[in-house]
Parts: structure tokens; sequence; C-alpha cells
């Protein structure tokens, strides 16, 4: 399947950077709480997921950056929308990722450079940023090309070709756990080519199922489908005081108010979660998600959620403006079952009853399956039964 | 598997999964399998999907050293066999 990878390098940087103009001259890490999000090229011992504390040691003059999760959230769906209207199948792999099915969208463009430079300026108008756009086939191919061009630049992979394309690539652009990878720099293999030249049973026979995959990707072959984004219903109400207030009840009482005309635009639906906002003017002052247990269309219920969220709320400034979002929109109201019913109280009456198997019989009768050697060679060495209670 | 040194256990208490099983095996003059004896009945291979050795623990008093084949058979049934290279008996091999 032939697709486009579209992909903002440093999302987070980019957006920062897009806010403050500042920013573009000075080192930078942005972080969300203790841990590092992302951080600028020039920094180069500093990496995402590292705690806050080392880069601060590592980069005491950098600029360090709160991060904006939920403006994040928003540049992301404004990107998909702007993806949105060039193909019809869209999927958001991660926030500043995403991938388009370009089938069919030549008899809409002449070549596929013109595609990929509709792609570029539908996200540049949608949301200011430059992506990088790799064209290939199979997600693997299309990300890998992409992650190789900077903001603005395409790459296109022309088809049968991935395998070569691949080759001289690193291992470590693998979506494997990077124990796997290091397993595979100390097997030499250093090169997708590498494993891409090796017997796939042998691949297989050393990391079974994930070898299989680790193949494929190796010679350019990706079947993993596309998941097109759902683009969900969803009904809002906003309320804008006369004047700017701090007052918990004014907005608990506003709250209510836009549930109850939310509920009556249901229209006997139900909804999945509910999203509140209070702004002050059009800027964020607090937002909260709730996702119901169930849907539901109980405004009593919505209304008691809100008013629990809502009095606990500090406001720093006055807000005048309150939004309510209602959306996971289902036609019939549904009672989910749990997912795990199994409970300690279970699960302690099981070990139990096998205990009594086992004292029965004088010797186990229920085992359980350990990994022993996962990586081994030979799949006997790999795995062992043991007694259940041992 | 290999043996360890340290407390032994009872034989009953560990089980491996995956273990070999022996199996008849009709080969040509190059040891390459033709008909396998498998589900109690005889099988023509129809074709070898791959072949590879694998050469281990030369180091051990119990090395190994098989000849692995992907088989497919008559039935489009795909099954791994493999030779031991030391005793000369064929196994089938599973995968959990």
């Amino acid at each position: 399947m032939r697709l486009a990878c579209v992909y903002i390098p440093r999302f987070a940087l980019a957006i920062e950077r897009q806010l403050n103009p500042r920013l573009l001259r000075v080192p930078a890490i942005v972080h969300v709480q203790n841990r590092v999000l992302e951080v600028s090229p020039e920094l180069s011992e500093a990496y995402p997921e590292q705690s806050l504390r080392q880069a601060r040691a590592a980069y005491p003059n950098a600029v360090f950056v709160p991060a904006n999760l939920l403006l994040y959230r928003d540049v992301s769906a404004a990107m998909l929308q702007a993806l949105g209207s060039l193909s019809p199948v869209v999927e958001l792999a991660e926030q500043g990722c995403a991938f388009l099915d370009t089938e069919g969208l030549d008899r809409l463009h002449p070549s596929v450079e013109a595609l990929a430079s509709a792609i570029l300026s539908a996200v540049h108008e949608a949301t200011g940023l430059l992506p990088a756009v790799g064209i290939g086939d199979g997600k693997f191919v299309a990300r890998v090309a992409a992650w190789e061009c900077g903001a603005g630049e395409t790459k296109l992979v022309p088809q049968g070709q991935e395998r070569a394309f691949l080759a001289g690539k690193s291992v470590s652009l693998l979506p494997f756990p990077q124990t796997v990878i290091e397993h595979l720099h100390a097997l030499a293999l250093h090169r997708l080519g590498d494993i891409a030249e090796l017997l796939r049973t042998a691949v297989e026979a050393q990391y079974r199922s994930m070898g299989r995959r680790m193949w494929e990707l190796a010679n350019g072959i990706d079947r993993e489908p596309l998941r097109p984004h759902r683009a969900q219903e969803s009904l809002a109400e906003r309320l804008t005081f006369d004047s700017p207030l701090v007052a918990n009840e004014a907005l608990i009482m506003a709250s209510r108010q836009l549930l109850r005309c939310l509920v009556g635009r249901l229209d006997r639906r139900s909804a999945s979660s509910m999203r509140m906002q209070v702004l002050a003017g059009e800027r964020l002052l607090w937002e909260r998600r709730e996702i119901f247990r169930e849907p539901t269309s109980d405004e009593g219920r919505m209304a008691f959620i809100a008013r629990t969220r809502l009095a606990s709320l500090v406001l720093t400034e006055a807000a005048d403006t309150v939004v309510v979002t209602l959306s996971g929109i289902g036609r019939e109201a549904a009672r989910q079952a749990k997912l795990v019913t199994e409970t300690n109280l279970q699960t302690e009456s099981l070990a139990g009853a096998i205990h009594q198997i086992h004292t029965r019989y004088g010797r186990p009768m229920v085992w359980r399956a350990v990994e022993v050697d996962p990586c081994s060679r030979h799949p006997e060495d790999r795995d062992v039964l043991i007694p259940y209670d041992a | 598997m290999l043996k360890t040194p340290g407390r032994s256990r009872r034989p009953d208490s560990i089980r491996r999964l995956n273990v070999p099983v022996v199996i008849r095996v009709e080969t040509d003059a190059l040891r390459i399998p033709l008909r396998v004896w498998y589900r109690q009945r005889w099988q023509q291979v129809a074709c070898v999907r791959e072949r590879y050795r694998v050469k281990d623990r030369w180091w051990a008093p119990e090395p190994i050293s098989r000849d692995y084949f992907d088989l497919m058979l008559e039935n489009s049934q795909v099954v791994t066999v493999f030779e031991d290279r030391i005793h000369g008996c064929w196994y089938v091999q599973r995968y959990r």
C-alpha cells in the first residue's frame, strides 16, 4: 500500500519556537514535569525521557520550556484535519506524525511530487509548521523516508526499491525494544541490509514472531494496515459572562445550564465523554476531560461530575467563558462489562484449589509457562513449565 | 538443554516446552527429506522452503549440530524438522 508519512521534526520544540521566536536562537529543552520531552539538535547529551535533573546538569544554560500538551494536541488535530482534506484515509500515529493513504490520489495530482507539495502546503497553512514528507510502500519505509528529510523536504522511495533504500540504514530504526537493538549489534547486525541478507527462518528462529517482522521490515515489507482516524461527532455549548468572575458557584451554574442545552441536543442518544473548559478571552485557563464509565444521557450524572470538578477549582485569574463539549456520541446507551473479572479473592481461591489438587495426586497437575532464555537459538531452551504454585 | 550445577530438583518439577520429537524421515542421497511420517501417515514433501545449519555449544560436553529443514508437505502444511548430525536422528521441531 502506497503511503505518505507526514512528520514534523521535533514537534513540541517546533511549536514552542513558533510561539516564541527567541527560542530559535538558543538551545532549548521542552519538558513535562521532571521528564525531557524534546531537545534542540545541538544538545547532543540530552534526549527524550531523560530526567530533567540530568538535563539541567548537562546543559545549565539551555532554556527549559514547560510543555503545553493541550496545545500540541490541538495542533495535531489541525494537522489531521488538513490531511483529511487531501485523503479520506488518514491515521495519526503520534503527535506530529500521521500517515496518509495515497492510493488513487494520482488522479487528483499530476505527479507524486505535486501530491507531496500539496501535503506540505496544507499542513503549513493549518499549523504554521513545515513537515517532512516520506512516500513509500508501507508504514516503515514511508516513516524512514520522512525521518531522513528536514522540515519542508520530501523523499520518495520508488516501488520495488524499498530493500535497497533500507539496506544502509541502522537497525536502531526498527520499532523494537532497546534490548533487542543492542542484541542485534552484539550479533554484528548493524545495518538493515545485514538482516535482509539472512534467511527469514534463521531470524525467526532467533527472535520468533518478532524475527519475522524484523526480517520483513528489513526487506521493505510492512503489512501493518492503516488505521483510519474516525471523525467523532461532538456537541459543544459555550456561555460568556457579562463580566469576568472567579466564583466557583457561578461556573457550576453555567456548566449546569450548558449541560441542559447539550442533553436536549443529544436527542435520546448518549455521550461517552465530556470536556469542560474555562477561558479568559480566548485563552485557556483550565481544562478537564471526563470519560464516563459508560455512555450516558443522564443530565444529573453529568452535572454531578461537573460540579465535583469545578468545586475544587482554584482560578488564578478571572474567567469570562465556560465551554462544555460532549463527544463519543452513540445511538444507544450501553453498560460495559468489566474486562478483567478476576479479583484477588478469586485468585486466592484458585490457588487454594490448585494446591488441593496437588496434595490429592501427590504431584503437580497444573503448570504455568516461564521464559528462561527467550532469545535462544534452540526453541526447546526458551521456555519451561513449572508447577503453578512453585 | 545445558546441564547446570546447583541444587537438583525433583524430575517432575520442571518440564521443557517445545521439546523436539523423534520423527521418521526418508531422504535422498544428499540427506534432503523426501517424505516424513507425520500425523500417523507418510506424507510427501512438496518443497523445501528453507534449510539452514545450527552449530552451537561446541565447547560443551554435549555440542549441538543440526540441519534444519522448513518443509511444505503435500497437504500444504508447513513443518520444521532437523537432523541431529551428531546422533543421526531426525526430529520435528515444535514452536509454542
